[in-house]
């Protein structure tokens, strides 16, 4: 199913804001889920990689208490989703939701104060 | 004889006319005082209310942060449980006390209108990191168990202990 116009600003607005640094996002438990949170939501992007029902990329915005609100998803592939071609939009939604994650990766493990700082010590080596 | 001299004259008539003028008009003055001191025990008395109002307010706050402190340190105690229970491979048990857990932070999170955004984000984080804790030991127990990595899990129980940690501090030192 596409993304709800309303999910697709939500992805692009959160894109924009973890790209700004102005957005931090955790580890969880599940190791390809990244949990961010914002006024009373928390906000989780999550990439299955098998084949059952969680595959792919899944956005979950969750209430206060936990319960799910909405939640939308993308396939893992930019080709194919259950067999078929993927059509245009449904491309550039996995291509959205696929730099989301990677972003959230990124902040969640400080991935670029990491590359800095490994930077700095082999600056070091002389 | 002294005559008066022309000041003192026109102090003593005015003297004469405030004191025809008060003769003339003590009722209304009477019902000005009068009306001034109902006013005024009026504002007192709705003074006193807010006071009370106040009062029961801060008492009712009060009530509400010993609430929250007392979910708080039952929230952890619970999660420290959990990390027990998990070490000694007591899955299902641990997973049993997950719905407790999620219990007490929810009331955490809607008790106290006195907590700041922050610390409620803090809450709402919690509740879901826990969640996904808890949808993972699920499928690991539904998969024999094999699946579950123990460091990682607790590890993310253990971040959550630090964070409810901070969150009462916070409390307690803004109740203090």
């Amino acid at each position: 199913m596409p993304l709800q116009p309303q999910i697709v600003r939500l992805v692009e607005k959160l894109t924009e804001l973890t790209r700004q640094n102005k957005m931090t996002w955790e580890t969880t438990a599940d190791e390809d889920t990244f949990l961010t949170s914002a006024g009373k939501f928390v906000v989780t992007i999550a990439c299955g990689r098998g084949t059952g029902e969680d595959a792919g990329y899944r956005i979950r915005l969750l209430n206060d208490a936990g319960q799910v609100v909405e939640e939308a998803g993308a396939p893992l592939s930019d080709r194919r989703e259950s067999g078929q071609l993927l059509s245009l939009s449904r491309s550039v939604e996995h291509q959205q939701l696929r730099s989301l994650h990677e972003l959230a990766r990124r902040s969640a493990l400080h991935a670029d104060e990491a590359v800095a700082d490994l930077l700095t010590s082999l600056e070091q080596i002389r | 004889m002294r005559l008066c001299r022309p000041a003192t004259l026109k102090r003593f008539q005015s003297l004469v006319n405030l004191g025809k003028f008060f003769a003339d008009h003590w009722g209304d003055l009477a019902s000005v005082v009068g009306l001034v001191i109902v006013i005024w025990a009026s504002l007192s008395a709705k003074n006193a209310a807010e006071q009370a109002r106040g009062a029961a307010r801060q008492v009712k706050d009060r009530i509400a942060t010993l609430d929250t402190l007392a979910d708080v340190s039952a929230a952890l105690a619970i999660m420290e449980e959990i990390k027990r229970l998990q070490r000694a491979g007591a899955w299902q048990v641990a997973l049993d006390r997950y719905s407790t857990l999620r219990r007490h932070l929810v009331r955490i999170e809607q008790i106290n209108p006195a907590l700041t955004g922050a610390q409620r984000q803090n809450v709402a984080r919690s509740i879901v990191q826990l969640r996904t804790v808890e949808a993972k030991v699920e499928s690991g127990i539904s998969a024999g168990a094999a699946d579950l990595n123990l460091a990682d899990v607790n590890l993310v129980v253990s971040r959550e202990i630090d964070r409810m940690e901070r969150v009462m501090i916070a409390i307690k030192q803004a109740g203090s």
